[in-house]
């Protein structure tokens, strides 16, 4: 019986299929993109039995785990210790170092996978590969390359490595990836050492102790590069806020959906209860009719995303949302999980319309007219009050919190005040319509009666628009209010008025593009405190700790460097922001440590990697990078809940203006023209979105001042607010013209009016 | 010797007993009526607002009989049938159906009662838009979890005359037709009695003494017993006896056959 339901009243639950549908493709597209974006085992170390990783230092605030390097004695003894455990064949270090391959004088290849693409050959075995064509390379300036490289036995290869450009000769040619050269040259082109790669016996039983972790299986993946790691976690954000902002517009979609179904189907629903089914019968045909709903649009809501997420990959790895090799395939557990999300979804959308349909009194089907008695029920009351209590609630935790947890509160907060500002929006529509002037013509005073007596209707059209606005407002006027702080911090640190900085297309500038140029410059790298724990420091001059450090000047401090070397600096000075250690220290211990920009005193000299160019336009560079990301992740966002919620708008409007032909019926026997008619439906539209950006805009500005407040305890200076005009202005202007073209498409469709008089007649 | 609580009991009193015991019943004990109202009024909003739509009304319908209740607009004549037919509660006084009593009875019990007991025919909007003619005359003995037996349905809709109609939805019918498969709806699970109200109040002459020669021959066949509210004369001069109605008391009760004009007159008389 639902299915005839579902089947001859198909229109109502457009709305409602087109929300599942979409909202099932974006949760199931995500978890495609999801489960093929776990870290793996690197290709460079795929055939290895056992990983064995260096001791990892775990902040208390979470975060990745980092790696400090074994110092060369540790290895050494590591590595003694390992060969002689029986069952293991090898044991060997692996060691990375930056190379990339120059093309016309030209860096080419993915500047971030070049930081570790070069490696030495003992360790090609690790990735299973082989020398096809030529041989290993056996002194300082071979090089073995992969076949893909097309670069035949014999040839001449300018490469830009850390030092700066040199020349390789290729001594052969392998299956796998990267640059092989012998172990002499990778250990002095390579920082320290953090894993070791061991082919071994099944069974072999390897004892480490407080130097290491044995991993084994998939878990060798936690020595994958740490910046593919930090990438993923970017994209994996992405993915958790795309299915987090999809599923709960879903289900404000779909819950506003069917509340206002079960309001235009009254007649119907008391005629049922009229006949003898049960409140509960009422109840079970209408989540009976949603859950239909949901599986029909589930289905293939559920197939068209997990085809279209492999079609996502190479943007998501262009956007650096994903490391370069990632690919998606149909993962059927997302098919599988988000046609259930869909139907978990739509149930709890339809939960307490169903409640209220089965509340239905039968007289209600003796009823002329779907007359409301009262705007608001008891149970609307009280969950619109609880809900403003929980989002206050939630505000008033903010000034505790932490920075990282800020968002998530404000976003949170906001969301439950939007869903408030629904359930209680129809008490502002009184007030609202006492607004508009009467006026000597026939629509200002139909537009009051009608609106007066149908605060629900105009309610339930405003709630999509609270949320498009709401969302619209607060997302972007978060991230850009962001991104305006962030770039005042960084405009500060820059002085000199022209740089060298590196080209896009490498990950930093080599010490001879360094050395060419006049001017300062800092050398970045990492250094361990006897914790473990990982610090940034800059190569500088002398040894100089910020005042957070608690070190005093003359205290000595044993640093470990890249290279896990351990040496005791006494401090000479208080700095006022970053660690400072003298540059030569840093460059003999980091040998791959890039330098990211040179403040020039002298005219630019081109190198390679090096671009010319004003301390301003870094700077924007720099930040431009990062908001390419934000406004990718706000396009997405605001892409999902908007579009949505324009669905939503357009799916009510229709509903509502499809349930009331026969009040048009009896306004055009009246002698209603078709276009006053037509403007009275219009106004009333008009009047809904200008409830629902006012209700809004409430809930969002003050969620808008909560984020700045925050992002300026954290910066510590004062931030201007950005409140996005243009994208209110679209999306209010948007909402009103879908409203308005919703309004008038039923009376497009020729005989709305004449068929409603045959439907009245018989 | 389990006890059973208050609501099962109920529901088990309001299972329909077999139609032969019912009939032996009904027979030897004839003083027996289909409904029966004591003093029932029924008063809406509060304080000074009050309106007593019913006042004092008692009244009892006889099995197999045909009752018309009339009245001038606002006379209490559809409140009458409401509270009659438990769609509306009533604010003092008794309603027994089938000499089970309306007021302790909680919603489930109700509805129970009002889809195995009673039939509707309401003015307009009686079928569900969704379901076939066929789907729409079986719908108040699926809501009971029964199916029709094979053929029944079909039976129903001959009887009425609309046996090629069966797959039709009731967009593809015309009025009078609708209001044809509203009956053989009401008469689907054979109730003690069938409420009318203004069954012809949308229909053309022809199609409204298709609808009443149908509700005659329920009685008059099948021993069915029918109230209907009407203000047309013509529709209550097929019933057996008229009840009139002014400001919520009943002014005059009509035994016996009467014309339409005769009826008219007592209108007249009324209003």
């Amino acid at each position: 019986m639902s299915w005839a339901f579902v089947r001859h009243q198909w229109a109502s639950f457009l709305g409602t299929f087109a929300a599942l549908l979409l909202g099932v493709a974006v949760i199931s597209g995500s978890l495609s993109l999801w489960a093929a974006a776990q870290p793996r085992v690197p290709d460079a170390l795929a055939a290895t039995d056992v990983v064995i990783a260096a001791p990892a230092f775990k902040s208390a605030e979470g975060g990745f785990p980092v790696y400090r390097p074994w110092s060369p004695e540790e290895l050494s003894s590591l590595l003694a210790k390992l060969s002689a455990t029986p069952g293991v064949r090898s044991a060997v270090p692996v060691r990375t170092f930056y190379v990339q391959r120059l093309v016309d004088g030209q860096p080419s290849g993915d500047p971030g996978e070049a930081v570790h693409s070069g490696a030495a050959w003992s360790s090609a075995g690790l990735g299973g590969y082989t020398i096809q064509n030529g041989n290993p390379p056996s002194r300082s300036g071979e090089v073995v390359v992969p076949s893909s490289a097309g670069v035949p036995v014999g040839a001449a290869l300018p490469v830009l490595i850390a030092a700066g450009p040199t020349t390789w000769t290729v001594t052969g040619v392998t299956d796998g990836g990267g640059f092989y050269v012998d172990d002499a040259t990778a250990s002095s082109l390579a920082g320290g050492v953090r894993a070791i790669g061991v082919l071994a016996d099944r069974g072999a039983s390897l004892q480490v102790g407080e130097l290491g972790t044995v991993l084994t299986g998939d878990a060798r993946s936690a020595v994958e590069p740490e910046q593919d790691t930090r990438t993923r976690w970017l994209g994996a954000q992405l993915i958790i806020a795309t299915v987090f902002v999809g599923g709960f517009v879903a289900v404000f979609v779909v819950s506003s959906t069917c509340a206002f179904a079960v309001t235009s189907r009254r007649r119907e629903l008391g005629l049922l209860r009229a006949v003898g089914a049960t409140p509960g019968q009422v109840r079970r045909l209408l989540l009976t009719e949603t859950l239909l709903v949901a599986l029909l649009a589930g289905v293939p809501g559920a197939f068209l995303g997990a085809l279209a997420a492999p079609l996502l990959a190479d943007p998501f790895v262009a956007a650096g949302l994903e490391p370069v090799g990632f690919t998606v395939g149909l993962s059927w557990w997302a098919v599988l999980i988000s046609v259930l999300v869909g139907v978990v979804v739509a149930a709890a959308g339809v939960w307490l319309s169903a409640r209220r349909a089965g509340r239905v009194p039968p007289l209600d089907a003796l009823r002329d007219a779907a007359v409301e008695k009262r705007p608001m029920t008891r149970t609307r009351w009280v969950t619109g009050i609880l809900c403003v209590l929980a989002g206050g609630g939630l505000a008033l935790l903010l000034p505790g919190s932490s920075a990282n947890d800020k968002p998530t509160i404000v976003l949170m907060s906001a969301m439950v005040l939007l869903v408030a500002a629904t359930l209680l929006a129809p008490v502002l529509v009184v007030p609202l319509v006492r607004l508009v002037p009467a006026g000597r013509g026939a629509t200002g005073v139909l537009v009051r009666g009608a609106a007066s007596v149908a605060a629900r209707r105009l309610a339930s059209i405003a709630a999509p628009v609270i949320a498009a606005v709401g969302f619209a407002v607060l997302l972007v006027g978060t991230f850009q209010t962001a991104s305006v702080a962030v770039d005042i911090e960084d405009a500060a640190r820059i002085p000199a008025s022209s740089v060298a900085a590196r080209s896009s297309a490498v990950p930093g500038l080599s010490e001879t593009a360094v050395r060419a140029q006049q001017g300062t410059s800092s050398l970045p790298t990492v250094v361990y405190l006897p914790s473990g724990e990982p610090i940034s420091a800059v190569g500088g001059a002398a040894f100089a700790v910020p005042p957070e450090l608690g070190l005093q000047v003359g205290s000595t401090v044993p640093l470990r460097f890249a290279d896990g070397v351990v040496v005791s600096l006494a401090v000479s000075s208080i700095s006022s922001a970053s660690v400072e250690l003298p540059r030569d220290l840093v460059r003999l211990h980091d040998p791959n440590a890039l330098t990211p920009v040179v403040q020039l005193s002298a005219p630019f000299v081109a190198s390679p990697g090096a671009v010319s160019m004003t301390a301003r336009a870094y700077v924007e560079r720099e930040a431009d990078e990062e908001n390419d990301l934000v406004d990718l992740f706000l396009a997405v966002l605001l892409g999902i809940s908007v579009g949505y919620t324009a669905l939503a708008v357009a799916n009510t409007v229709l509903m509502a203006t499809y349930a009331r032909r026969q009040e048009f019926v009896t306004l055009h026997r009246t002698g209603a023209t078709p276009g006053q008619t037509v403007r009275v439906v219009i106004v009333e539209s008009l009047l809904a979105v200008v409830l629902g950006v006012a209700l809004g805009l409430a809930v969002a500005v003050p969620a808008l001042f909560e984020a700045r407040a925050g992002l300026q305890e954290e910066i510590g200076a004062p931030v201007t607010l950005v409140m996005p005009w243009p994208w209110l202005l679209l999306v209010a202007g948007g909402c009103a013209l879908l409203a308005a073209f919703a309004s008038f498409m039923p009376f497009l469709r020729s005989g709305l009016l004449s068929g409603g008089a045959r439907t009245m007649a018989g | 010797m389990l006890a059973l609580p208050p609501t099962l009991v109920v529901v088990r009193l309001c299972r329909s007993p077999p139609r032969g015991w019912l009939k032996s019943v009904t027979t030897t004990l004839q003083t027996r009526q289909a409904v029966e109202l004591h003093g029932v009024t029924r008063r809406y909003g509060t304080g000074e607002q009050t309106v007593t739509a019913l006042d004092r009304v008692s009244v009892g319908f006889a099995p197999a009989s045909f009752t018309a209740v009339m009245g001038p607009s606002g006379s209490g004549k559809s409140t009458l049938l409401h509270c009659a037919a438990g769609l509306d509660r009533v604010s003092e006084g008794r309603v027994l159906i089938d000499g089970v009593e309306l007021g302790p009875l909680r919603e489930k019990a109700r509805t129970r009662l009002r889809r195995d007991r009673i039939g509707f025919v309401f003015q307009a909007f009686n079928l569900v838009g969704a379901l076939t003619a066929a789907q729409n005359v079986e719908l108040p003995l699926r809501l009971a979890g029964r199916r029709a037996a094979v053929g029944q349905v079909d039976a129903m809709l001959a009887e009425v005359g609309l046996a090629d109609r069966a797959g039709h939805r009731p967009s593809e019918l015309s009025g009078g037709q609708q209001q044809r498969v509203a009956i053989a709806r009401a008469l689907a699970t054979r109730p003690v009695v069938v409420f009318a109200d203004e069954p012809t109040g949308a229909l053309d002459a022809s199609a409204s003494r298709e609808v009443l020669r149908l509700l005659r021959v329920a009685v008059d066949r099948h021993a069915q017993t029918v109230v209907m509210v009407t203000h047309d004369p013509l529709a209550a001069a097929y019933a057996d006896r008229v009840l009139f109605l002014a400001d919520g008391a009943i002014v005059e009760d009509l035994h016996g056959p009467h014309g339409a004009e005769q009826i008219a007159t007592r209108m007249a008389a009324l209003s």
